[in-house]
């Protein structure tokens, strides 16, 4: 009870009210900037961009193509976050392990998006091609923090926990799994903000049937400008609101953690 | 009764730290190794319990005994409250009504009643090292290690820690080996109080008793140094 009261007045005292003035701010650039170009194809107005997105939200594919995006994205994150906890896991108990596999980790982490882009080209189909690269996208991210995450772990504690004989099953879920906690809160947020992004280039050149990337694509080649800011703007609400969940699940699971640090 | 450590030897990185060190800890007392730092007190506490292995010599008498400890910080999971702390070295013991039972008392013992809800970041770094006061007090275990518990504390929070601790302690007697290098936690606490050499490989200079319940001592700060004076005295400080 207490909690949700101070976060709401700290919300408009705090943080709030210039975040509004900042969107307020940033809308008037653009309609600035709009008149001065007075082009529609360059730089549709926000007003008609408004239009566009009404427009769109009113056809039938609408949510067809904004939950096929969606289900991509998730799918490589679901992915990436399973074998990034296990493959994590190996390497930060094993040196042996870490040594072979970190390897691999630096490549797949230095190779361009575009090159993962255009091989799963070759090797997938087009609805599975966005999937590939944002899980090899978010991969890394969440392997290394994982990493991170257990050598962070005091080994105080560690010792600790060895002397009072507390059994292997509870280390692990006791003290190696809160300690990792706030690692993988910040991966999480992290890769599924990249992935996100990934996800709409890889389709706008795998060109699935229902996607917000080939949405861009068809906008863009009939020179339809206004769809081509209204499908962005969707797509950055949607990785809006999903990060906003992703934090709130963390302020949820993270009871313990001074409300300021985070 | 005694426990022995006869012929001690240990060296570490080619470097000699004990070359054959005896003690006769008195079980049911508290036990008191006073010497400078550095001098291999730590490395003595992990090889009574088996932390690390010994060159040579015999301490089999605490081969099988349980410990447990009272580290210089609280060594306390962040992420648990004050209940969980104490609670977590007690699962897998007790059941989980007695475990909660135990908790419980032990929590109320050392002042801690009305945090037990509470998350270490809510809380001083005094009353952090009550929890792990009371925690090592709830674990059962036969030996009680103290290392340096007090250490960089102020006098204040130092008197009224050690007072938790007497107090816990004589409802519960515990055979306590209890490190420091300070005089007047030795001269305040230690039943017998065995001096280690300064210089190293180090050995027991002298060992002392002191009849005087901890109580009294703590209470009236005349004796305290009443005594103080006696075992400097003795130590020839």
């Amino acid at each position: 009870m207490k909690t949700s009261i101070t976060k709401k007045t700290s919300f408009l005292c705090n943080g709030g009210i210039y975040t509004i003035i900042s969107f307020i701010l940033l809308l008037a650039a653009w309609k600035l900037i709009s008149l001065v170009i007075s082009s529609e194809i360059i730089l549709p107005s926000p007003e008609n961009t408004a239009i566009s997105m009404l427009d769109l939200i009113r056809t039938r594919e609408f949510f067809i193509i904004i939950l096929s995006s969606l289900q991509r994205g998730v799918l490589g994150f679901i992915l990436s976050f399973v074998l990034g906890i296990f493959f994590g896991f190996l390497s930060g108990l094993s040196r042996i392990f870490r040594s072979i596999f970190e390897p691999f980790l630096s490549v797949i982490r230095t190779t361009p998006v575009i090159t993962i882009i255009l091989i799963a080209l070759i090797w997938f189909k087009a609805n599975n091609v966005p999937v590939f690269a944002s899980f090899l996208m978010a991969f890394p991210i969440i392997c290394t923090n994982v990493i991170e995450g257990i050598d962070s772990i005091d080994q105080k504690i560690l010792e600790m926990a060895k002397i009072f004989r507390i059994k292997k099953s509870r280390v692990i879920g006791e003290i190696y799994i809160p300690s990792l906690i706030p690692f993988l809160t910040a991966a999480v947020s992290t890769s599924f903000g990249i992935g996100w992004k990934v996800v709409i280039a890889a389709e706008v050149l795998s060109q699935p049937k229902y996607a917000i990337g080939t949405s861009l694509q068809t906008s863009k080649i009939y020179l339809n400008i206004n769809d081509v800011f209204a499908w962005t703007i969707y797509a950055i609400l949607i990785g809006y609101v999903i990060e906003r969940i992703i934090r709130l699940a963390e302020s949820k699971t993270v009871k313990w953690k001074k409300k300021n640090e985070s | 009764m005694s426990l022995e450590i006869n012929n001690l030897k240990k060296s570490y990185t080619g470097k000699i730290i004990f070359n054959g060190i005896n003690i006769s800890i008195k079980e049911k007392k508290i036990n008191c190794l006073l010497g400078v730092s550095g001098i291999g007190k730590t490395t003595l506490l992990n090889a009574i319990c088996g932390l690390i292995p010994i060159d040579s010599g015999d301490i089999s008498d605490f081969k099988d005994k349980s410990f447990s400890f009272i580290f210089q910080e609280p060594r306390i999971l962040k992420w648990k409250t004050v209940y969980g702390n104490i609670n977590f070295v007690l699962k897998g013991i007790y059941s989980k009504k007695e475990a909660e039972a135990i908790t419980k008392k032990y929590i109320s013992l050392v002042g801690l009643s009305e945090y037990a809800g509470y998350y270490p970041y809510q809380i001083s770094g005094g009353m952090q090292q009550r929890i792990s006061i009371a925690r090592a007090f709830a674990y059962p275990s036969e030996i009680l290690i103290m290392d340096e518990p007090f250490k960089s504390l102020d006098f204040k929070l130092k008197t009224n820690l050690m007072k938790s601790f007497i107090n816990l302690w004589t409802q519960d007697k515990r055979t306590v080996i209890f490190v420091t290098h300070d005089l007047d936690e030795a001269v305040c606490l230690g039943d017998n109080v065995f001096i280690l050499d300064e210089l190293m490989p180090s050995f027991i200079k002298k060992e002392i008793c002191i009849v005087l319940p901890q109580n009294d001592r703590l209470s009236d700060h005349s004796i305290l140094s009443k005594i103080k004076i006696e075992l400097a005295d003795s130590l020839n400080i």
